[in-house]
């Protein structure tokens, strides 16, 4: 007979099925779209990262219901920065979405995925030159950001044959605080109104579309209503002057996922609005303050809403601490340095098999050697033991894009399809591939 | 061109064209050789065309419109009224001063008479004139001509330069006098000449002549007329207009307008043995009032028919009768609902019919032509979460919108919404908006939600406005929408059958575009967005001259595409060098061939061909399928085969299997691929039809490319940016 777990005696109240205010209600997740995390876990390593495409898709699908149900003319464009993997953008341009991108790192690799240059949205602040180049060709939107890229863009297109359709960013006071006024051109104080004159006056440019990002995480669909309002205000007055001719409104992105940040209450699932609250704020506020028979389309660059909760961290405990307090932790193999968004999220730690005892306060600590390495300060598991498995979530947006190599590899991340197919997107990193673009001078020698 | 030449040119048109509107058309050559068969009998010849001159001179200076004189309709009541006199002249000799005279007044009277019974009968009837004011101012002419002689009429044979030809049979001989008397001419060879102009310009009409010829004939003998060519020839051309105008012109070509043919015979027979049996005792003959009295009979009845199957009047301008049949049916066969009243959808994005016409629920009996929505997710599923609350139905809170540009003519906002599962018997409509529609119907839209209605009565609304929202009032169990056409604004009212516009069903793995039709229970379906880019294209390629290199083997040659607008608003396309035409109807949401004529090696053959129908969409895998004429690419005896058998056993057509591609190269916009299943055996084709017609459309020049793929090889063209 084989030497059983120690688990330490507990007492715990007997809860049916309601929440308590404590939230304390413990979860276990030992399956990404069916497939167990151990069987996942032996086979590609931990950490390890999992997309569950199903969810992918039944997210954007969600999305497009709740706006195409209510506007004539929605267009989702892939937010690149929020995970381009290939994999993961090509299913949401299998879905119909076009490309968002702010980089010419990423223009090029939406090009590389095949999608044409007028289906990619180029926004941000940095586009050198050789990309405005590349993009008029293409014939890409490009949402001017700033009065040097105007410029840049007016010479360049001198000599053009046709006109460039371009638009521009506006950043503007919607109540949400603190406004955004790092993009764009700001709409109260005149800026924006003076881009447009100068869009107007220029030879070959023709303002078609105006974009704004109202901001990250946005709890009150309201502000989107204020935006819409704002915009079609900016171009009506425009269009009365002749300088523009509006063709589309593109929202940017902002709508927030089921995730808790650290200053929250209550949990993402109970505040977060969904897709069908902001649609409602954003297509009645269109419907409002468009003139009869105007409809320009509408662009959306969501992109955290559409993938956080699709991704998944699986991770295991390698080792387990009492605190000097007496509290209990563990660490575990995944990092700060692949998890940024424990910056602002807490995180569902949850473990992945079936646990006996209560819950306590554990804090998570990851494996990196630095302070700072914590990814939850607490967080209600049961007793955990070398070589558990846990599951973070969500982890969907940012976090692999932002991962960084720092002290070991980043993770491989699968991509579990609806029938249960798990396929490798991205390999684990090893020693070649770190160090491919090294260069060591000769003069060092070669190490021995 | 100087103005004379003008002026003469229009002269020209015009009394050409009075000759050849005898048989309903507009050929100048059919008119210069009804004008040379006159000739034959020199004096005919002369005076009918003084007295169209006379007519013609009188009708411009009184400023009758030009468009009218030049066309014909004006003037050929005179012309064959100056045949009538001449007629009467052989008869009773009048001194040349008051020949002269009695011509230009009966003449000038006939203008006068045309002028007043068309406008009448067309804005009374919308029916036209035909030849009513000839026989009224010639029967006029034969009684005052009795009222000299107090003797019944009969006049000498007329003086014609050509014997009269041989003829065995009876019947021959009366078909053929019969077209000689058009003209008062009883002449076999005469009649000849004018048949075989006839079939010249249409071996249809003169096979329909024919067959009324005969169904007339075999009525007479039914009630035991004579049928002797003397006696035949002033009824005869009766049967020969009726079944051309009822059979080809009116009517569109078909077995059943053939019947129609043999029934106007009847008709006609039975009419002009009675009108004779009172006139025979001036000797005048009943001339061709039988054949008016039963044409604009059926035309005027026939168009108040209810459910239309089949004898379809003509719906255009009528052109020769093979071109009416071809027209209609190639029309029919690609836009077999173009005839009914049709509506935009009623909503943003996607839906489901969840009730189709005829549906198995609520849709029966005089209530049969309805369509449910509603909004299913990818699973089938219309709700979120357990579907206990309103709230968690798809469907529910979404907007609908005007299905047309309309009038609200009522708003019901005020019944609340049904719990999930119970229904309100007692006003079973539940909230409901009721739209006037432009062309006199009202569109009914039930089950709103409560208190959602943002239109008032008596609103002016443009199609696509926002009328309220997704409910489930009224006999609704779950949230859904509901869309009826009926005559009166009343709720409840029956319904009438309808159609949907320019809407695709969502396929598995494409959609299929509709230009018009009604969806099935179970499909899904959306609106296809219209690329403004595109369109914008397309004005660009109509407004200006497009130039194109061509590439055919190893042939290079330039083509020049430009574009007017016909008279009823069609694009005709020409190109210069190579003399070609094709008709288009430019939507704002789509380019729509209507025909192509001309030169087959044009590239608007493949434009044709490849182009079709046009939704101006940028979306990839959209699909559809056309039915095209082949017309322009058959030899002589397939063409011959498709205007004498094909509005009787069905019109070959090309089959076009369309669908939208990638573009090429990325950038550029839609490229459409269109498969071609020739419907036409090979035998009747004077070129073959190419397999694949691929067309790359772009935002400066709208067609950009075109590529021909076929047995014989490949052609290619491409704009010629400048």
């Amino acid at each position: 007979m084989s030497k059983q777990t120690y688990v330490p005696p507990t007492i715990k109240r007997n809860v049916t099925g309601v929440m308590n205010k404590f939230g304390r209600q413990s979860r276990v997740c030992d399956r990404i779209a069916g497939v167990p995390v151990d069987e996942l876990l032996e086979k590609h390593g931990s950490p390890l990262f999992a997309y569950d495409e199903g969810m992918l898709r039944d997210k954007y699908r969600e999305a497009q219901r709740a706006f195409s149900k209510r506007y004539p003319k929605v267009q989702f464009a892939w937010s690149y920065k929020t995970c381009y993997l290939n994999a993961i953008c090509q299913v949401f341009h299998s879905e119909g979405s076009i490309a968002e991108v702010v980089s010419d790192f990423e223009y090029e690799k939406a090009r590389a995925l095949g999608i044409p240059g007028n289906e990619v949205i180029i926004n941000g602040p940095d586009k050198p030159y050789a990309l405005l180049k590349r993009a008029v060709a293409e014939g890409a939107r490009i949402h001017i950001d700033n009065l040097d890229e105007l410029l840049t863009l007016e010479q360049l297109t001198q000599d053009n044959k046709d006109t460039v359709k371009v638009g521009i960013r506006v950043n503007m006071d919607t109540g949400m605080q603190p406004a955004w006024t790092k993009f764009g051109f700001n709409l109260e104080n005149g800026e924006a109104a003076r881009a447009i004159r100068r869009i107007a006056a220029s030879r070959r440019l023709k303002l078609v579309g105006l974009h704004t990002h109202v901001g990250t995480f946005i709890l009150e669909p309201h502000f989107y209503a204020v935006a819409v309002q704002k915009l079609i205000a900016l171009a009506m007055e425009a269009e009365s002057r002749g300088e523009m001719e509006l063709e589309y409104l593109d929202l940017g992105g902002g709508f927030a996922s089921r995730n808790t940040l650290h200053y929250q209450y209550l949990p993402g699932e109970q505040v977060v609005p969904s897709f069908d609250d902001y649609a409602e704020a954003i297509c009645t506020a269109l419907h409002t303050h468009l003139p009869t028979g105007k409809q320009p389309t509408l662009f959306l660059e969501t992109g955290r809403a559409l993938v956080d909760e699709a991704g998944y961290l699986l991770s295991s405990v390698i080792a387990t601490k009492q605190k000097p307090d007496g509290g209990r932790a563990i660490v575990i193999d995944a990092g700060v340095n692949m998890l940024y968004t424990v910056a602002w999220y807490r995180l569902n730690v949850l473990p992945a098999q079936d646990f006996a005892d209560g819950l306590s306060d554990t804090t998570v600590y990851g494996p990196l050697c630095m302070n700072i390495d914590v990814i939850r300060e607490q967080a209600s598991l049961p007793s955990l033991h070398l070589g558990d498995k846990l599951v973070l979530h969500p982890v969907g947006a940012y976090n692999v894009t932002q991962a960084m190599q720092f002290i070991t590899y980043r993770p491989a991340v699968v991509l579990v399809s609806e029938s249960g197919e798990v396929d490798v997107i991205r390999d684990r990193e090893n020693l070649d591939y770190v160090q491919e673009l090294e260069k060591v001078p000769e003069r060092l020698g070669n190490g021995h | 061109m100087s103005t004379w030449r003008k002026r003469l040119a229009f002269a020209a048109d015009a009394i050409l064209n009075s000759y050849a509107i005898i048989f309903f058309s507009r050929s100048r050559g059919l008119g210069l050789a009804l004008l040379a068969a006159t000739f034959l009998a020199p004096r005919f010849g002369a005076i009918g065309l003084t007295g169209l001159c006379i007519s013609l001179a009188v009708a411009l200076a009184l400023g009758f419109d030009r468009e009218q004189i030049r066309s014909g309709a004006l003037l050929f009541n005179s012309l064959l009224v100056s045949f009538g006199l001449v007629f009467l002249y052989n008869y009773q000799h009048l001194s040349l001063p008051v020949l002269a005279m009695v011509l230009v007044c009966s003449v000038v009277v006939t203008v006068f008479v045309t002028v007043f019974t068309a406008h009448t009968l067309h804005t009374l009837f919308r029916l036209p004139s035909m030849s009513l004011p000839f026989v009224t101012v010639t029967l006029l002419l034969f009684f005052l001509f009795y009222s000299f002689t107090r003797t019944p009429i009969t006049a000498d044979a007329p003086f014609v330069l050509l014997p009269e030809v041989p003829c065995r049979w009876v019947a021959l001989k009366c078909f053929l006098q019969a077209f000689g008397a058009i003209f008062f001419l009883p002449h076999a060879t005469v009649g000849l000449v004018i048949l075989v102009a006839l079939l010249c310009h249409s071996r249809l009409a003169g096979l329909y002549a024919a067959v009324g010829f005969a169904a007339g004939l075999l009525v007479m003998q039914g009630f035991r007329m004579d049928i002797t060519p003397a006696g035949m020839a002033y009824v005869g051309f009766n049967f020969v207009f009726c079944a051309i105008a009822l059979g080809g012109i009116f009517f569109i070509p078909s077995k059943s307008s053939l019947l129609l043919v043999m029934l106007g015979a009847f008709f006609c027979a039975t009419i002009a043995i009675a009108v004779r049996s009172f006139l025979l005792y001036f000797g005048v003959p009943p001339l061709a009032l039988p054949f008016n009295l039963v044409v604009l009979l059926m035309v005027y009845t026939m168009r108040l028919r209810t459910s239309v199957t089949h004898l379809f009047c003509t719906p255009f301008t009528p052109d020769r009768p093979e071109v009416n049949a071809r027209m209609f049916r190639t029309d029919r066969r690609r836009f077999p609902d173009a005839l009914h009243t049709a509506l935009f959808l009623p909503f943003f994005g996607e839906r489901t019919v969840t009730q189709g016409f005829n549906g198995a629920i609520t849709h029966r009996g005089q209530w049969r032509h309805g369509l449910d929505f509603e909004v299913l997710d990818a699973q089938g599923s219309r709700c979120d979460r357990d579907g206990s609350a309103l709230v968690d139905y798809h469907t529910f809170d979404s907007p609908v919108t005007a299905p047309a540009n309309a009038t609200v003519v009522r708003v019901i906002d005020s019944i609340p919404d049904n719990a999930i599962g119970s229904v309100n018997l007692e006003n079973n409509w539940g909230n409901t908006i009721v739209l006037l529609l432009d062309n006199g119907l009202y569109a009914k839209l039930s089950h709103l939600k409560q208190g959602s209605a943002t239109v008032v009565e008596g609103e002016r609304v443009a199609h696509g406005h926002v009328l309220a929202r997704c409910g489930n009032s009224g006999r609704s169990p779950v949230p859904h929408l509901h869309l009826q056409i009926q005559s009166t604004p009343q709720i409840g009212s029956p319904t009438l059958p309808f159609k949907l516009y320019h809407y695709v069903e969502l396929l598995e793995d494409r959609k299929r575009y509709h230009t018009c039709g009604v969806p099935r229970e179970g499909e899904r379906i959306c609106d296809l967005p219209i690329d403004a880019d595109l369109a914008a294209g397309f004005d660009t390629f109509v407004t200006g001259p497009t130039r194109y290199r061509v590439a055919a083997g190893d042939k290079t040659y330039e083509e020049t595409v430009s574009a007017t607008i016909n008279e009823v608003g069609l694009h005709e396309l020409h190109t210069e060098k190579r003399k070609a035409r094709l008709t288009v109807r430019l939507t704002e949401r789509g380019f729509f061939a209507v025909d192509f004529r001309g030169d087959e090696t044009s590239i608007l053959l493949p434009i044709y061909l490849g182009l079709g129908r046009f939704p101006f969409t940028n979306e990839k895998n959209v699909c559809w399928t056309d039915e095209l004429d082949p017309h322009a690419l058959l030899n002589p005896g397939g063409r011959l085969w498709q205007d004498l058998v094909g509005p009787f056993a069905g019109m070959p057509t090309i089959h076009a299997a369309v669908s939208t591609v990638s573009a090429n190269p990325p950038g550029a916009l839609t490229g459409v691929c269109t498969k071609l299943t020739p419907g036409v055996p090979a035998m009747a084709l004077q070129r073959s039809i190419p397999e694949c017609v691929t067309v790359q459309l772009s935002k400066r020049h709208g067609i950009a490319r075109v590529r021909v793929e076929g047995r014989t090889g490949t052609v290619e063209a491409e704009v010629i940016d400048e």
